[in-house]
């Protein structure tokens, strides 16, 4: 397929959990099991890629949520396509992370 | 207000990450920091504030430093624009040809490596013996006089069809054209048939100044070349004085080459050394073909016969062709690069457990021929670079140049072996790309049931390796698994 990368399973992994909603660093860690020292250069890789993109969340949140600036991770078209793919050649994916239909946090400008 | 242990915790955290920062480009640093400080309030802010949750906050921090090296590989492959060793095949052989190419153009920029280049050993000619006294039992010392070699010469002889002689002495030597003191040389005084005798032609020669010249001539050896004239090649054509006789330099000559007796600083081709008095000094004689047949032995006995019936006892010691050279020792270090590579070289690394109906003909040739390409460049840049190293600096003792050339050759030889070894190893059999992206997969079981391991995939996306963390019955080799387009 035209577009689609290969990708380990680790990082088929984190790009799945990033579109099952968890769109932060650590909330990755937390869903993935996966060390701090394997997901966020992961998602250094992915996002140099081009197969997601950050974006920092608005002050005006933080502050009235009372805690620090969250970094907003989100796949691009090309992450959607690849991911796809990546679906279809681990199909376990979709049963580690199951894809929450609730709400997720998202940065105010994506 | 906070407990001393949870502020030096929290200090430790912030301080490890702010090291941690110092790893990437300078640009990112400040957005970096940010991010995972926000991160590290989260976890602060759900994990609490037992033992349990600061060990954890101490390995999410941990964390920090791989992601800040892939940040900063991240930003360093944005900004390389100079290919790289470990690039596509084609940028690989152009890196490893660039490297050949500035250490054989160095062999010729510095001038104490190309002259060692210059005077590679030549071959002595066959059927030469070194005359000695037979009483004498200190081989190698002067035993001959300059009068037994005149007499040998004018009598009749059916094994012998050359003479030549040599002695040697101390003696002043004044070049005008160095500043300083005059040195004390130690000459050897040669007859003059004793270089063609040798059949050693001496590489700096000026042919025009060997025949035409009216002074002596002296041949350099090369140590004292080296010790007091600094490898200059300059020097060739020079008029010295030899205790006050002139003497023009025409050449330098290998210290090994001849293997003859007497450690000589230069060799002053005088046609009155047959004439001196009161000197022992060596001869060197040329065997005919029927003395060469009764040569059967190193060493042979040889009876001089004089008048009345008298006879004197001489030695002849067989003069054997010389090899030993920068080539010799870079073959030697080239041997025990090899035999050692087994210590550090794990052997099934070699593997490749692809089916050869899944890569094609073309594929399976390319890969062999790539590997063979890298060791044949790696192979000449190891000479090149242990020629460079060892005889860039023509000061250092001819000794230590040898062992210098030795342990550089070594060294060169057998990473750049290891190295074109591991490359191949990581390169993926259909593009001959690297695998990148090392991650962790599968988990570790204590029944062992389980598969754990790293898995690289190629950058063109063609297929994986997948490396065993624990090697198995069933799984202890690398497997490359090929990847079709989904």
């Amino acid at each position: 397929m035209i577009g689609a990368r290969k990708l380990s399973h680790t990082s088929a992994l984190i790009l799945h959990a990033i579109d099952a909603g968890f769109v932060y660093g650590f909330s990755v860690m937390e869903t993935t099991g996966l060390p701090s020292g394997t997901v966020y250069p992961a998602m250094r890789r992915l996002e140099a890629d081009t197969l997601i993109r950050s974006e920092w969340e608005e002050q005006a949140i933080a502050d009235a949520e009372q805690r620090p600036l969250r970094k907003y991770y989100r796949l691009t078209p090309a992450g959607k396509t690849t991911l796809e793919a990546q679906r279809r050649r681990y199909p376990l994916l979709a049963r580690l992370i199951p894809i929450e239909e609730e709400e997720v946090p998202r940065a105010a400008s994506l | 207000m906070p407990h001393p242990s949870k502020r030096r915790s929290g200090a430790l955290e912030l301080g490890l990450l702010t090291l941690a920062g110092g790893l990437v480009p300078a640009v990112r640093r400040r957005e970096w920091l940010h991010e995972w400080r926000g991160e590290l309030g989260y976890l602060h802010a759900v994990a609490g504030d037992g033992i349990r949750a600061r060990t954890r906050r101490l390995h999410f921090v941990l964390g920090a430093f791989a992601d800040a090296r892939m940040v900063h590989s991240i930003e360093g492959e944005q900004r390389r624009h100079f290919p790289r060793a470990n690039g596509s095949p084609i940028t690989c052989l152009f890196v490893l040809g660039l490297l050949l190419a500035s250490a054989y153009g160095a062999t010729y920029l510095l001038a104490g490596v190309r002259a060692e280049r210059d005077l590679a050993p030549t071959q002595i000619g066959h059927g030469l013996v070194l005359i000695e006294d037979a009483e004498d039992q200190h081989h190698g010392e002067p035993t001959i006089a300059p009068f037994q070699i005149r007499a040998w010469r004018q009598g009749r002889q059916r094994y012998f069809d050359g003479f030549a002689y040599y002695y040697l002495a101390a003696e002043v030597l004044n070049d005008p054209a160095q500043s300083g003191q005059p040195a004390r040389w130690r000459i050897a005084h040669a007859t003059t048939n004793l270089l063609p005798l040798l059949e050693a032609p001496v590489r700096l020669e000026k042919q025009s100044t060997v025949s035409l010249t009216p002074q002596l001539t002296l041949v350099l050896c090369e140590s004292g070349w080296k010790r007091r004239y600094g490898a200059n090649p300059h020097v060739v054509g020079r008029v010295v004085q030899v205790n006050g006789q002139p003497a023009r330099i025409v050449g330098v000559a290998p210290d090994g080459m001849w293997r003859l007796p007497g450690a000589a600083d230069a060799w002053l081709i005088d046609p009155a050394t047959e004439q001196a008095r009161g000197v022992r000094g060596y001869a060197v004689a040329h065997l005919t073909a029927e003395g060469q047949t009764m040569m059967r032995s190193p060493r042979v006995d040889i009876t001089a016969y004089r008048a009345h019936l008298n006879t004197d006892a001489y030695e002849g010691v067989a003069l054997y062709r010389a090899s030993v050279g920068p080539w010799s020792f870079f073959l030697y270090a080239t041997f025990l690069a090899l035999a050692t590579l087994p210590v550090i070289v794990p052997l099934e690394r070699s593997e490749l457990n692809l089916h050869a109906h899944e890569l094609g003909w073309m594929r399976r040739l390319l890969r062999p021929l790539f590997y063979a390409a890298k060791l044949a460049l790696v192979w000449p840049i190891a000479y090149f670079t242990s020629l460079d190293v060892a005889y860039g600096w023509p000061q250092l003792p001819v000794d230590l140049q040898t062992y210098l050339q030795l342990a550089t050759g070594f060294l060169v030889c057998l990473f750049g072996v290891r190295w074109a070894m591991q490359d191949q190893y990581h390169r993926c059999p259909i593009c001959l790309r690297r695998v990148a992206h090392p991650a962790r997969v599968g988990f570790a079981s204590n029944n062992l049931l389980a598969w754990s391991g790293t898995e690289m995939i190629c950058t063109g996306g063609h297929t994986l390796l997948h490396i065993p963390g624990l090697p198995m019955s069933w799984f202890h080799a690398p497997r490359w698994q090929l990847r079709r387009a989904a």
